[in-house]
């Protein structure tokens, strides 16, 4: 494995290409502040940030062994990981400048369907190629282009291409319009990026690692000491009640995304070395299927976007432009939104009409390069070795994808423990993320626990095995059968165990493990509800419960609202009604 | 002589109806589905001045107390309302002792959570009252859990089986000397609130929970107009109305089953919850072909010369192909999807119109209120029908 390290990583000083700003003026080196250590032992790792690559460290390091610390400042997935375009791609689009980071995506994936294989499902996408001469040439090329794609696909059990007449398109997707010369067919994996991140920190937590969620990292400072107690002290606050936290640590990772320069700063370490080029995307939610396949549309500006089946809903993606707001609170604005429907009704003009119930954005961490076009910029990962910054054994992860995740973890991982845990070796591609080991009949389970096959089903596909355990709160209180939110369905038990086993503190939190409130209704039946079972597992007021739930609904009103239909509206004002009933009509 | 037709059967069109028909002239409603009414759950709001044909007209519906009081509602707080449905349980005079809520395996229904919640709130610590759940078996039959609360207020409606729960209360009152009153599911009647009938065979004031949408309140709702209706003559079509134009005697309305002449005609369609209002981006959602006409983000749900506007101002065309950005339309941003309704003067009528009036949430008009929409039509009544004899 270390030996075919790829040449994606370049572990060590990072010079921005192009025209960045020259090095001379680079902020100068600061020593930390020293300080006296915290009396308990010191954790082997420290890891600031809690996506994908933040939690796959997490749990390769624990997996060798190592004592782990992990803060991350919001919830798991809140960035990028949980707002991505929920596929596992093939890296298709390098196949041309750079075929190995293909064959490393590809292999990668093929892992993490070995070990999660409940939470993929197979989307196949269709490519139609417009009629004409440009046409025909474009279907030879990509014909041709994606019968190179095949040799990777077996790597990720994805299928060969295919390629369609424009009958055989007009069959198998009749919603789409205008003369074709028929369509390209290829595979891609479906993941909820969300649960994926949270599986991984499960299992480093099973593991012996300690994680602290809504906790934000504030300073970080040198301790003296041997070789073994050498390190550094992060101070953190958890953002809601204020609690402090004080850890040494041997090696500090930032792994915090398109947060990097900010993490940077509050750490003392220089910005520019952790440069990231914000990129904001985002996704329109619709309320039911409305292709078959995954569609790749063109947009106004060329641009290549999609429309897709996903889980039980549609999605719309995704935009790409550089970001400068606040990166605690992205949002999708109605522009964006009439910008990819647009795209997509060009082909499929039906989707005028469907419904939307939703938006979500996120801000890809891109590695920066000043000048390029936002699309043409790289989404290599780098690691970033803060030695020549003064802070020897502190390092940042830059950029990544959600599909080459457990790579970029295994290279850090690799490289922290050739002195902390010599002569491990990774295992995170052979053991099954928790759940994965088995994924039970979702029928059977329908029947023994007396819930609907819908629920079971969609038990099966976030907890795998897990769903057992889920289920079995049953058989000690029956009420936790209750569907708490009809439109996914999300059952009483799973919103418990979201908060007693997966470290959910707000309905925001159970939202994001098992998407409540995300679909036609708002959270219109389930939000308060959900406030009211977590104040109570958490022994909270009630009143605190209601704040979460009004908090939800807030948010999430304002991500559906940009893509506000006639009947959205309607549901809208129906929500606001349900509320003044249910808490007076002088709050709002 | 052409009826007053009214357009709408949620409370503002049937209070409009009530206080015409009283007033001595010929009524016709013309009734075009559910609404906001249908959909309230019984907790009234509303600052009004309470107007002696907006009380008469709640009294014949026969469902409503019209005292301001102190409600338990299914979030687990306690509110205050300016009225209510009389199945809903009023807390105000309740002191020193428990309210009783048995336990239900149903969804919605978390009795020991709810309880906890209810006893945590200054009111009720206030008033020295702790929120108890009990095990007094209230569902009778084994899977009555998943029946929704609307078919098992219906089950209510009969008297034996009234009794039947009266009997279980009584046992739990038995064991609970502390007891002053039974929270309850809105289980109380669905053809009437059964909530009295219930409180006096078992001593104490037994009541429900203020629930979500599509409970039996609504339903009671319905059926309390439709009695009253009947009672008092006033016609009723079940059709909706697709335009309205002016003719020889007045008005010509057409329907989905039918055309009507009317003298006068008070619009109360209700606002986008019903589809009286229309949410109608210029694109629907977006990016077409270029629109044929630009038109206003908003417009009713049927043909009718009357104008839509806000804050005394007619909507205007937006500025763009692509339609007002909703961000500044709707919550938590803005109020103006809320708040955008037809125009009228402050007698009801509408100005640019002879005969024509409007009232509820078809009005434009700060956020929507039962009480305020119930008067509004109770105003466009008087008016109506004191001008278009």
């Amino acid at each position: 494995m270390s030996d075919t390290l790829p040449e994606l990583s370049r572990i060590g000083t990072a010079e921005p290409e192009g025209d960045g700003p020259a090095p001379s003026i680079r902020a100068p080196v600061q020593p930390l502040p020293i300080e006296t250590p915290p009396s308990s032992k010191p954790f082997d790792v420290a890891i600031i940030g809690g996506g994908i690559n933040g939690t796959g460290l997490a749990r390769d390091l624990a997996l060798r062994g190592l004592s782990v610390v992990l803060f991350e400042r919001n919830d798991f997935a809140f960035g990028a990981s949980g707002n991505s375009s929920g596929m596992i791609h093939g890296g298709v689009r390098y196949l041309s400048r750079n075929p190995s980071v293909t064959r490393d995506s590809c292999q990668d994936s093929g892992y993490i369907q070995a070990i999660a294989p409940h939470l993929l499902f197979r989307i196949p996408f269709i490519m139609p190629i417009r009629a004409g001469t440009k046409g025909r040439i474009m279907m030879e090329l990509t014909d041709a282009y994606f019968g190179l794609y095949d040799r990777y696909q077996p790597l990720k059990r994805g299928k060969p291409h295919t390629r369609l007449t424009p009958r055989e398109l007009a069959s198998l997707e009749p919603g789409l319009v205008g003369a074709t010369e028929g369509g390209i067919t290829f595979d891609e994996w479906g993941v909820d990026g969300a649960r994926l991140a949270i599986l991984n920190a499960i299992d480093a937590r099973t593991h012996g690692a300690t994680l602290h969620v809504h906790t934000s990292v504030e300073s970080m400072g040198r301790t003296e000491g041997s070789k073994d107690t050498a390190g550094y002290v992060l101070a953190a606050r958890h953002m809601v009640t204020g609690e402090r936290v004080r850890v040494h640590a041997k090696r500090v990772v930032n792994a915090t995304g398109a947060w990097g320069p900010v993490t940077a700063a509050l750490t003392k370490l220089p910005a520019d070395r952790v440069r990231v080029r914000p990129g904001k995307g985002i996704h329109v939610m619709l309320d039911r299927r409305v292709s078959n396949y995954g569609i790749l549309c063109e947009a106004v500006d060329g641009r290549h976007i999609f429309i897709m089946p996903w889980e039980n809903m549609s999605t719309l993606g995704t935009t790409d432009d550089d970001y400068y707001g606040d990166l605690d609170d992205v949002v999708a604005t109605s522009e964006e939104v009439r910008y990819l429907v647009q795209g997509v009704a060009r082909h499929m003009p039906k989707v005028r009409e469907a419904r939307a119930v939703g938006t979500y954005a996120g801000v890809r961490p891109t590695l920066y390069e000043y000048g390029k076009n936002e699309d043409a910029l790289s989404r290599e990962h780098m690691i970033v070795d803060h030695a020549e910054d003064g802070a020897p054994g502190v390092y940042s992860m830059i950029g990544g994808k959600l599909a080459s995740f457990r790579l970029f973890a295994q290279e850090m991982s690799d490289h922290l423990a050739r002195d902390l845990a010599p002569g491990s070796t990774c295992t995170t591609h052979k053991r099954p993320l928790p759940g994965g080991e088995r994924v039970p009949e979702a029928l059977t389970l329908s029947e023994e626990h007396g819930i609907t096959p819908v629920a079971a089903r969609r038990l099966t596909y976030r907890h795998g095995a897990i769903a057992e355990e889920v289920l079995a709160r049953i058989g000690r209180r029956p009420r936790e059968r209750a569907i708490v939110c009809a439109c996914e369905p999300v059952l009483e038990a799973e919103v418990r165990h979201a908060v007693t086993r997966e470290m959910a503190e707000t309905v925001d939190d159970v939202a994001r493990r098992t998407r409540l409130g995300l679909g036609a209704c708002g959270g219109l039946h389930c939000a308060l509800r959900c406030g009211q079972i977590v104040a109570e597992e958490r022994d909270l007021a009630p009143q605190d419960g209601i704040l979460m739930a009004k908090h939800f609904l807030m948010n999430q009103a304002r991500a559906r609202i940009p893509a506000v239909g006639p009947e959205q509206a309607q549901s809208e004002a129906l929500l606001l009604a349900h509320l003044h009933a249910q808490l007076g009509s002088d709050e709002s | 002589m052409s009826p007053i037709v009214v357009i709408g059967a949620g409370i503002a069109g049937t209070a409009a109806a009530i206080v015409a028909k009283n007033l001595g002239r010929d009524v016709m409603v013309l009734d075009g589905g559910s609404g906001a009414s249908t959909l309230a759950p019984g907790a009234l709001d509303g600052d009004i001045a309470w107007s002696s044909e907006s009380r008469e007209a709640l009294a014949l519906l026969g469902l409503y107390e019209t005292e301001p009081a102190l409600l338990a509602t299914a979030a687990g707080v306690l509110r205050t309302c300016r009225a209510r449905d009389k199945s809903l349980l009023d807390l105000t005079a309740l002191r020193d002792g428990q309210v009783l809520m048995p336990r239900t395996d149903g969804a919605a229904w978390d009795a020991d959570t709810l309880a906890r919640s209810f006893s945590q709130t200054t009111q009720a610590r206030g008033q020295k009252l702790t929120f108890v759940a009990t095990s007094t078996p209230i569902a009778r039959f084994a899977d009555e859990h998943r029946v929704a609360d609307a078919d098992v207020a219906a089950r209510h409606d009969d008297p034996e089986r009234l009794s039947w729960l009266a009997e279980r209360l009584r046992e739990a009152k038995r064991e609970h000397p502390g007891a002053r009153a039974f929270l309850l599911p809105s289980w109380l009647g669905l053809r009437a609130s059964c909530a009295a009938a219930l409180s006096a065979s078992v001593g104490i004031p037994c009541g429900e929970t203020v629930t979500g949408p599509a409970g039996p309140s609504g339903l009671r709702f319905t059926h309390a107009r439709d009695t009253a209706f009947a009672r008092l003559g006033i016609a009723v079509q079940r059709a909706r109305v697709r335009s309205m134009r002016p003719s020889a005697e007045g008005w010509r309305i057409e329907s989905s089953a039918h055309v009507v002449t009317a003298r006068a005609v008070i619009v109360a369609t209700g606002g986008l919850v019903g589809g009286g209002i229309r949410y109608a981006p210029s694109a629907s959602m977006l990016a077409g072909p270029l629109p044929h006409h630009a038109e206003p983000s908003f417009r009713p749900g049927f043909e009718v010369p009357a104008r839509l506007g806000i804050h005394g101002l007619e909507l205007s065309v937006p500025g763009s192909l692509f339609g007002e950005s909703p961000e500044s339309l709707f919550w938590p941003a803005s109020s103006r999807a809320q708040e955008v309704g037809f125009l009228i003067d402050a007698e009801g009528r509408v100005p640019t119109e002879k005969h024509l009036y409007a009232a509820g949430d078809a009005v434009e008009g700060r956020a929507r209120m039962f009480l305020e929409a119930l008067e509004s039509g109770a105003r466009a009544a008087r008016t109506a029908a004191i001008e278009s004899r």
